[in-house]
């Protein structure tokens, strides 16, 4: 037994993961975790999560993936749809063992400013006007990497 | 809840058929078919919407209440009970509606709990045996501003207009002044509730977010359609107000403003809205189909039928119009069941992957091509 688990160790592991039957056994990017969240949309708008700028913050660790994320009021009865919708979105990039977990806060609260120039062109804010409320010549999409400590700035 | 809530739909409808001359199941229930409707049905409906909101175990009173009123209404106990099961429930409604507004202080906060109370306030007046058309114009107040309120929330995703948030808060003044001064001065008050109604038609049709969603595709588009077809018969009731000097205290013009409001612009927002608060309220899936359109369009054809007929002094044509009125409401019903059935049958797709997703990509692939 000894002899094949050694055997085992000395193949390189592009083989070695196929026999996990579970594909990913690396934590993912925070890019990898966006982009997935980018799946999960407010049906009514047509429009993702990410994009609305309703998600605060990622932190990824092998305890877990921790997600801090609004809704655009606290009087919308599908915060819990959504926030499912998003955890099985980011389960599928996480290795197995490691837990999702989707916080749903009210502070900072969301403004339309938190979206993206992509969302806001698609409602009709002209650039000028979004970059001037922003005040940041990137625009939202910065005060959303950074989470809600951003919201100092405004 | 939800079951006493459907069930109050259908005793409503029959009773509506009824009063239309038909030979209906809900004969009975002539003399009550607002109340079920209103506060049987919509008020179950919205107060559970509310409670979901609020996520606060107590304001699941509401929805409990209103049902256990339509429950009291056609069960042999005193008539003075259901009114008084029903104003509790709009009471722990508006209640909920506070606490939301304490929450949020925003224009749209206030006008969902502006609506919650001009409920509160017509079940008080039915309470009081007031007659119907009395009521009415609070139940009407109450319907238009919960929907407004929620578009206002909504049109917040487009840039910002400060004059057309003010216009907005002078339509609700409107609204609701026209509405209390109905109970002293009726045609004055009902033809500012026209106005404010007409005027409300014309805000939403200009600041919806529906204006830019009715370009995508699948759900989103099938809900921004639902919307913009219900403001046309927000207009419509406005104007009929105005043009028959007010609401009246029945007959044609009283039905088309009743029920413009009531059939054309509130059911076109609940079939709009039910394959997205079902799977919030319920977590049941339900998955999109083109099929949703078919009791869309029954409905407003049918209406178009029922509104000729009041028109043209043809109780015929009116009470065929009611007729399939109802009928367009079943297939609501039966569509959004099959809808339910479909998603459960559905093997399970990839992680994230459910009966939307198509439709993701679908208005994700619309989107950008808006961006060119």
């Amino acid at each position: 037994m000894v002899k094949v688990y050694l055997a085992y160790s000395f193949l390189p592991p592009s083989l070695t993961m196929g026999a996990n039957m579970d594909a990913i056994s690396q934590l993912p990017t925070e890019d990898v975790v966006r982009d997935a969240l980018r799946s999960v949309d407010d049906p009514e708008v047509g429009m993702n999560i990410v994009d609305l700028g309703l998600v605060y913050r990622i932190d990824i660790a092998h305890s877990g993936i921790r997600i801090e994320m609004t809704m655009t009021t606290p009087a919308c009865p599908m915060g819990g749809l959504i926030t499912d919708d998003a955890k099985r979105a980011v389960a599928a990039t996480a290795p197995a063992g490691v837990g999702v977990d989707i916080d749903l806060v009210w502070e900072p609260p969301w403004t339309p400013e938190l979206m993206s120039e992509t969302a806001k062109r698609a409602f009709g804010w002209t650039t000028d006007r979004s970059r001037k409320r922003a005040g940041d010549p990137e625009g939202p999409d910065r005060q959303v990497a950074a989470g809600p400590g951003s919201s100092k700035s405004r | 809840m939800l079951v006493l809530g459907v069930a109050s739909l259908f005793l409503g409808v029959g009773a509506g058929l009824a009063r239309l001359g038909w030979n209906s199941p809900g004969a009975t229930f002539g003399a009550i078919h607002g109340p079920l409707m209103v506060s049987g049905f919509f008020g179950t409906v919205i107060s559970l919407e509310r409670s979901v909101a609020l996520g606060e175990r107590w304001a699941y009173a509401a929805p409990l209440l209103c049902g256990l009123a339509t429950v009291a209404a056609i069960v042999a106990v005193p008539a003075v009970l259901a009114p008084v099961l029903a104003t509790a429930g709009s009471f722990v409604m508006l209640a909920a509606s506070l606490v939301i507004y304490r929450r949020q202080r925003e224009a749209f906060t206030l006008t969902l709990a502006l609506g919650a109370a001009s409920w509160a306030a017509g079940n008080l007046l039915w309470l009081a045996e007031q007659p119907i058309y009395v009521v009415a114009p609070w139940w009407l107040g109450f319907l238009v501003l919960t929907i407004a309120g929620e578009r206002l929330e909504l049109s917040r995703l487009m840039p910002p207009s400060p004059g057309a948030k003010r216009v907005f808060a002078a339509l609700v003044a409107l609204l609701l002044g026209g509405v209390s001064a109905s109970l002293v001065a009726r045609a004055a008050g009902t033809l500012a509730l026209g106005v404010a109604l007409t005027g409300l038609s014309l805000w939403l049709v200009r600041q919806d977010v529906a204006r830019r969603t009715v370009r995508a595709r699948g759900l989103t588009r099938f809900i921004a359609v639902c919307l913009l077809s219900g403001y046309v018969w927000l207009a419509v009731s406005g104007a009929s107000m105005l043009v028959s000097g007010g609401l009246g205290y029945g007959g044609s013009a009283y039905d088309v403003a009743v029920h413009a409001v009531m059939l054309g612009f509130v059911f076109s927002m609940v079939f709009g809205h039910a394959p997205i608060i079902f799977p919030a309220v319920l977590r049941v899936g339900i998955a999109y189909s083109p099929y949703f359109y078919a009791p869309l369009v029954l409905l407003h054809v049918s209406l178009l039928l029922r509104f000729a007929g009041d028109w043209m002094g043809l109780p015929g044509l009116r009470a065929w119009g009611g007729a399939w009125n109802g009928i367009a409401l079943l297939a609501f019903v039966l569509g959004t069941v099959a809808a339910v059935v479909r998603q459960a049958l559905r093997p399970a797709l990839s992680a994230s992957g459910d009966g939307r997703k198509p439709s993701q990509s679908d208005v994700r692939a619309s989107w950008s091509k808006e961006k060119r």
